[in-house]
C-alpha cells in the first residue's frame, strides 16, 4: 500500500469517560469508573474509498466518528490526515482540517438551522470557509443544489417545507459547500423510509465519483453497509473485531460477533426464515466481560476466551479478525 | 374471523378540509394468524390500528366503516365496554416501550395490576402469576427484576415486560406497533421469534405493523401494504414477495437494500417524494411516482381486486 494512497491514519485511538464519584468516594479515594467508548482503534482509510462502520448501539461507532475530527476529544491515539496529524492540531489548524472533513448526520431537521433558508445555510459555510470565491452567491447555491438533485428553487425554502429526503440532501449539500475531501456520515440513511433511502445512497454513491470524495459511512444496518462500502469494520464495545473487504466481510465473516448479526438480519425472503443464534444483549460498557468483550454472547466461548482478550489478527488479504479461533 | 374491518375512514382536520389518514381501509384477520401492516410513515398503519381499538388521537375521528371483533361491533362502545376490550380482549404492543410503562411503579406491578383489573385475580396470586409471566418472555431472574423499575432495565427487556403485559389477560388479538423498531438487530430477532412462540401459545391473531420489508417477511402469514391511507395489496407473504402485483409493492422490493448489495450495487428507488396527504392527486396516490401512470390512474377507485380473493391489488392495471 503506496503511502499516499492513504488519506486517514488512525492508531491507538482510544476514549474514556470517567464517571462521577459520590463525595464519600471522592474522599476515600475510590478511583473513578471509566466507561470505555473507544477502545484501541487503529484503521487506515485510502482515497476515494467508502469505510463503512457497523455495530449496535453503544458500540462506539458515533463516538469514533466524533473523535476523528475533534468534535470530541480522543484521550490517545494518532489521527493523520494527508500528512497532518489531527491529534495535536491547534485550533487555527484544526479549523482547516475540518474544512476538508465534513460531518452529515442522522437528523437534518436538527442540523440545519430551522430558521435559515437552504441558500443562506450553503452561503454562510462557503463564506465561513471562504470557498465561495468571486461567483455570485445564487450560482454558487444552485450549483450546489444541482448537485444533489434539488431543483433551484429549493434555496428560498426553509427545513420545515422539505420531505426527510430533501432535508437530506440539503445537508449533504451544506457538507460539500466547502469542497470537502472526506465526508463522515453518521447514520445519514437510518431516519429515511426505504424509497427515500436508496435515492440518498445512490447520490452518495454519484458524489464518491464525481468529485472523489472518500466517505466514512456509518450504519447499523448491514445490508445498507454492503450498499456502499469498499471496506467494512465491524465494532463492538468500543473495539474493532472484525474488519476488511466488503466482500469478505460478506461471504467469509469470520468473527462470531459478525456472523450472529447477519444471522439476525431479517432477509426480505419469506421461504428463508432465520433462526437467531445469539441470545442477550450488548453488555453495559461499565461492566465488561473479562477477556473477549463478546464472550458472554458468543455460542462458541471457549475457556481462553474469558482469560485473555484476543488481538486483531491480519490474514493474508488484510482481512483482520478479533477471535482466539 | 376474529376481525372483520369495512370501508374504515379515519380523518384528521387540515389546513385544506379533511384529511384521511386511513381512507376507505378493508382488512380481515382470522385466529392463530399474524397480519403485517407494511408501509412507510404516515401510509396510515398506526391510524388504522389506533381506528380498531378506538384510540385515535384527537382532533382525528372515525369517519365512517365497521370494525367488527368476535362478531361484535367495537364502534359502538362507550368507555365502559372498551375497558373490557383494550387490555384483555385486545394486547397492544407500542414501539417506545418507555413511554408505554409507567416509570414510577415497579414492572412486576406493572404486569400484576393488568392481572387483578382485567381478570380479577387476587393479588397475592398476580404476583406469583406475574413472575411467571417474566420467566415466559424471557427475563434472567424474575423474582428479581420484579422489583425492578422500567429505567433499570435495557430497551429489549423493557420491550419484553410490555410483551408481559401485554398477553397477561390471554388476549384473542395482539397489536404491536412497530415493536423493534427502537431495538438493535439482534435483538430484534429475539423479541420477534418470542412474539411469534407466544401468539402460538395463546392462540391469538396479531396485527404486526412495520416499515421494514425484512421483519414482515420473516414473521407474518399474511400482509397489507399500505401507501397514503389506503391498503394498496394484500395477500399471503410468498405471494406479496414473490408475485406482487401494485407497482408501489414492485418498486419497493427491488429499493430495499439486500445483503448482497456489494455484489451488484444498484439500488433501484422510488422516485419522487412522499405523499402530502392533505395534496393527493384524485385517484391513485401512487401515481405521481409510478412508471407505469397513465391518464387512466386518476380515475382509479382504490378499491381492491384480483384474480383470487387470497391476493389482492389496488391497481386495475
Amino acid at each position: 500500500m503506496a503511502e499516499n494512497r492513504v488519506l486517514m491514519n488512525i492508531e491507538g485511538l482510544s476514549k474514556r469517560y470517567s464517571l462521577r464519584r459520590s463525595l464519600l468516594d471522592a474522599l476515600c479515594r475510590v478511583p473513578a469508573t471509566q466507561l470505555v467508548a473507544v477502545d484501541n482503534v487503529s484503521l487506515s482509510i485510502e482515497r476515494g474509498t467508502v469505510l463503512g462502520i457497523v455495530g449496535e448501539s453503544g458500540s462506539g461507532k458515533t463516538t469514533l466518528a466524533r473523535c476523528l475530527i475533534r468534535l470530541i476529544e480522543p484521550d490517545t491515539g494518532v489521527i493523520s490526515f494527508s500528512n497532518k496529524r489531527i491529534d495535536i492540531a491547534t485550533a487555527y489548524e484544526l479549523r482547516q482540517i475540518r474544512k476538508d472533513i465534513q460531518m452529515v448526520f442522522q437528523d437534518p431537521y436538527t442540523s440545519l438551522n430551522p430558521r435559515m433558508t437552504i441558500g443562506d445555510a450553503l452561503t454562510e459555510a462557503g463564506k465561513v470557509h471562504d470557498t465561495i470565491g468571486l461567483s455570485p452567491e445564487n450560482e454558487y447555491v444552485s450549483e450546489l443544489l444541482k448537485l444533489v438533485g434539488l431543483a433551484p428553487s429549493f434555496a428560498s425554502r426553509r427545513p420545515r417545507q422539505l420531505s426527510g429526503g430533501q432535508r437530506q440532501r440539503a445537508a449533504i449539500a451544506r457538507a460539500l459547500a466547502v469542497r470537502p475531501t472526506m465526508l463522515i456520515a453518521d447514520e445519514a440513511v437510518s431516519a429515511l423510509d426505504v424509497s427515500i433511502q436508496g435515492q440518498i445512497l445512490n447520490l452518495l454513491r454519484d458524489l464518491r465519483e464525481e468529485l472523489k470524495l472518500t466517505i466514512i459511512f456509518i450504519a447499523h444496518q448491514l445490508s445498507v453497509i454492503s450498499h456502499v462500502a469498499d471496506e467494512v469494520a465491524v465494532m463492538y464495545l468500543g473495539q474493532i473485531v472484525e474488519h476488511g473487504a466488503t466482500k469478505d466481510i460478506f461471504s467469509n465473516p469470520k468473527h462470531p460477533y459478525t456472523r450472529a448479526l447477519m444471522a439476525a438480519h431479517p432477509h426480505p425472503d419469506p421461504r428463508n426464515r432465520i433462526i437467531p443464534e445469539m441470545k442477550g444483549e450488548i453488555p453495559s460498557p461499565l461492566a465488561l466481560p473479562r477477556g473477549c468483550r463478546f464472550v458472554n454472547r458468543c455460542p462458541h466461548a471457549a475457556a481462553v476466551c474469558s482469560e485473555s482478550a484476543p488481538d486483531l489478527q491480519t490474514f493474508s488479504n488484510g482481512h483482520r479478525v478479533a477471535c482466539h479461533f | 374471523m376474529i376481525l372483520a374491518i369495512h370501508n374504515l375512514c379515519t380523518a384528521f382536520p387540515g389546513p385544506n378540509g379533511l384529511i384521511l389518514a386511513a381512507n376507505q381501509v378493508n382488512l380481515q384477520l382470522r385466529s392463530g394468524v399474524t397480519l403485517g401492516l407494511l408501509g412507510e410513515s404516515g401510509s396510515g398503519k398506526s391510524i388504522t390500528c389506533r381506528s380498531i381499538v378506538g384510540l385515535v388521537p384527537k382532533p382525528g375521528e372515525i369517519l365512517n366503516g365497521e370494525i367488527e371483533f368476535e362478531g361484535r361491533s367495537l364502534r359502538r362502545l362507550d368507555s365502559q365496554g372498551w375497558r373490557k376490550v383494550r387490555g384483555s380482549k385486545i394486547g397492544m404492543i407500542f414501539q417506545d416501550p418507555m413511554s408505554a410503562l409507567n416509570p414510577t411503579h415497579k414492572i412486576g406491578n406493572q404486569i400484576a395490576e393488568v392481572l387483578t383489573t382485567k381478570l380479577g385475580i387476587p393479588r397475592r396470586k398476580a404476583v406469583t402469576e406475574a413472575i411467571a409471566l417474566l420467566t415466559k418472555v424471557g427475563i434472567a431472574s424474575p423474582s428479581r427484576h420484579f422489583h425492578s423499575y422500567p429505567h433499570e432495565l435495557s430497551g429489549g427487556m423493557r420491550q419484553r415486560v410490555l410483551i408481559a403485559c401485554a398477553i397477561a389477560a390471554k388476549p384473542r388479538l395482539l397489536i404491536a406497533d412497530e415493536p423493534t423498531t427502537a431495538l438493535d438487530v439482534t435483538v430484534q430477532a429475539q423479541i420477534l421469534r418470542l412474539l411469534i412462540d407466544l401468539k402460538v401459545e395463546i392462540d391469538m391473531a396479531m396485527i404486526l405493523i412495520s416499515h421494514d420489508f425484512g421483519v414482515v417477511a420473516q414473521y407474518c402469514d399474511e400482509v397489507a401494504v399500505m401507501y397514503a391511507g389506503c391498503v394498496v395489496e394484500y395477500g399471503s407473504v410468498v405471494d406479496i414477495f414473490e408475485n406482487p402485483l401494485h407497482p408501489y409493492t414492485k418498486a419497493l422490493l427491488r429499493s430495499i437494500p439486500k445483503l448482497t448489495g456489494h455484489e451488484d450495487r444498484g439500488l433501484l428507488p422510488i422516485k419522487g417524494q412522499p405523499p402530502d396527504l392533505g395534496q393527493l392527486p384524485t385517484g391513485c396516490p401512487f401515481a405521481p411516482r409510478c412508471d407505469r401512470a397513465g391518464s387512466a390512474c386518476s380515475n382509479v377507485d382504490m378499491s381492491l381486486s384480483g384474480a383470487n380473493d387470497a391476493h389482492l391489488s389496488a391497481c386495475p392495471f
